[in-house]
């Protein structure tokens, strides 16, 4: 039923946006600036090159671009071609990009002439397509018999109609750096991808008027999602790299009038303490900001509003499996800050245990149902088999709903830590850890107990919040005042960063695989 | 003096080696230097020379060699 509210593909919404609003500017990046037409115009020209190479609808094209206006055409270009759009992230390794490549059967490949040396020498399956914005060197030491030069290929702008793309066709296989195993492609379909977008942009109140600027990786849904929102509303956007120096992005707020700044929670705490008197001044002039991944902790949240008292500051929480399931507006929810929502239009969230929906305030596995939720892991059955249930998708996060259906996360199945049989969250462990001033960050794991009778101990990884070490009975006597005396960790190691996906979840396994306790 | 300490540090923080150039490490350039590993580089380096930055210095820090100018402020 609700599908019908969003009978259209992806391209199709771009293309209708672009058509009505042809000399608006839809993108920015640091290099320069496009209108709808121009991004209409590159998009379609490289489309039908490729369709010219020899894509087939329905093939995989792979791509590595930072964030730019090259890696919105590359994206729409694909799909607007029939392909199936695989980003890769732009730090991926030789061995994993190689992997992506082989696992999609990908027979073109386009790339930033800034990754030209990472591709040297890698031992790359044939490909029948390469492509490079601009020229690159064909030298020995290239992995690949010839490499096209993208710029020229969308300059000699063709007129050839593009082939009819459906809601239900394939639009995207993004890959889950997950926490946990061999990474996973996602495929998601137009219907997937417009409808997780427009929910957003729905209850955002985003129109035409707006203007995103954002450094999130475009690689990753939460970032993607507001590409493909705005682009199909006729906004505009500016997209920059990274977030590393906040005190050259900032100010960009103000340079090109942004009304909206997305981005992580981590990336805001970083912001208010190290950038606080920046933030606050560009910030203030932003309509709305959305956090997503791990949720706001309630004393950041009302200190980013302490600072942007005029921001509307939402909160999504949602996977690459189903992008965009709840959202809520914390201001007008301060009595449930700790929720990361409720569902988006046409969603649903189950709490499920042992196989039952669990009633309002039951702690269970979060499971999601919608025309969000992937069509499940590209090749891999057996995985489908393992994660939908009559119920939905199971997503492996631990949560319990109120009456009014916010959801609250409360951890990760796997992650529980099993102490004599007493069964541990580590997520409870975190929170109250991160009320301890000397700590900054922290991730709390189970390790075997091999000589002991606990089955599995307690450690906590910690940022320390000055440097200096924290000694394990600070942490303990602390733990103790909040916490029953079986859930204190045994175990303290000072490290310099907590290891994390890229959207915010603790790698747990890299602490257990790097550490020996 | 300091030069060499801010450095080491560096390499510390991002696990280099030692005889890695910092010539063209810069934010973003490597995979350490996230906005955490910014975030990290700052604090490793206030407490080994025992200095705390102001925020106009942490807003001048984005290199190596702003890093380096700002702490020689600090310790001469």
């Amino acid at each position: 039923m609700y599908r019908e509210k969003h009978p259209y593909s992806l391209t199709s919404l771009f293309f209708q946006a672009a058509e009505a609003g042809s000399s608006r500017e839809a993108l920015r990046d640091e290099q320069g600036m496009v209108d709808y037409a121009a991004l209409a115009g590159r998009v379609k020209a490289l489309a039908l090159s490729l369709i010219e190479a020899g894509l087939k609808p329905g093939d995989r094209v792979a791509f590595l671009f930072p964030n730019s206006i090259d890696y919105v055409t590359v994206h729409y270009a694909v799909m607007s071609a029939g392909g199936v759009s695989v980003p890769m992230d732009n730090f991926i390794s030789g061995k994993n990009l190689k992997f992506q490549l082989e696992d999609t059967e990908a027979r073109f490949f386009l790339f930033d002439r800034s990754h030209w040396s990472k591709l040297l020498n890698l031992d790359l399956p044939d490909l029948d397509f390469v492509a490079g914005n601009g020229k690159q060197p064909d030298g020995e030491d290239s992995p690949f018999r010839h490499v096209a030069d993208m710029n020229q290929l969308i300059a000699r702008g063709k007129s050839d109609s593009l082939p009819e793309v459906k809601p239900e066709h394939r639009a995207m296989i993004i890959y889950t750096t997950g926490t946990t195993g061999r990474q996973k492609g996602v495929s998601l379909s137009h219907q997937n991808l417009v409808i997780s977008a427009m929910n957003i942009m729905e209850v955002c109140e985003v129109t035409a008027d707006d203007c995103e600027l954002t450094a999130l990786p475009q690689t990753r849904l939460f970032g993607l999602a507001h590409i493909h929102g705005y682009l199909s509303l006729g906004a505009r956007m500016m997209l920059v790299k990274n977030l590393i120096l906040p005190q050259k992005v900032l100010p960009l707020i103000e340079e090109i009038g942004a009304t909206s700044f997305p981005n992580v929670p981590t990336a805001f705490t970083i912001m208010m303490d190290q950038y606080g008197e920046l933030l606050k001044r560009y910030g203030s002039q932003l309509r709305y900001i959305l956090m997503c991944s791990a949720p706001c902790k309630p004393e950041r949240y009302k200190q980013l509003k302490s600072m942007l008292p005029d921001v509307r500051i939402f909160h999504s929480y949602g996977l690459t499996e189903a992008a965009r399931t709840t959202i809520i507006e914390l201001d007008k929810h301060t009595d449930r800050l700790t929720s990361v929502g409720a569902p988006t239009p046409g969603m649903h969230v189950s709490i499920v245990k042992d196989d039952k929906a669990q009633p309002p305030g039951e702690t269970g596995e979060v499971v999601i149902s919608g025309p969000i939720v992937t069509e499940g892991y590209w090749k891999l059955p057996e995985e489908n088999k393992r994660v939908f249930s009559k119920h939905g998708f199971h997503t492996g996060d631990m949560g319990k709903q109120d009456d009014d259906g916010h959801l609250f996360l409360v951890g990760r199945i796997k992650d529980i830590i099993n102490v004599s049989g007493l069964k541990v969250n580590p997520a409870e462990i975190e929170d109250v850890l991160l009320n301890m001033s000397e700590i900054r960050d922290v991730a709390v794991v189970g390790f075997p107990d091999q000589t002991g009778s606990l089955n599995e101990k307690i450690a906590a990884f910690y940022v320390s919040a000055d440097g200096r070490p924290v000694e394990l009975k600070k942490i303990r006597d602390f733990c103790s005042k909040h916490l029953e005396q079986f859930k204190l960790p045994v175990h303290a190691e000072q490290i310099d960063q907590v290891p994390k996906t890229v959207s915010g979840k603790i790698q747990r396994n890299r602490l257990r695989e790097s550490y020996q306790i | 003096m300091s030069d060499k300490k801010v450095e080491s540090i560096i390499r510390d923080v991002f696990q280099l080696d030692d005889n890695q150039s910092l010539e063209d490490v810069l934010p973003g350039s490597i995979p350490q230097w996230d906005s955490l590993g910014h975030v990290s580089l700052i604090s490793a380096v206030e407490t080994a020379f025992n200095i705390r930055f102001t925020p106009e210095e942490i807003a001048e820090i984005d290199s190596p060699e702003s890093l380096k100018k700002v702490v020689s402020r600090h310790v001469p």
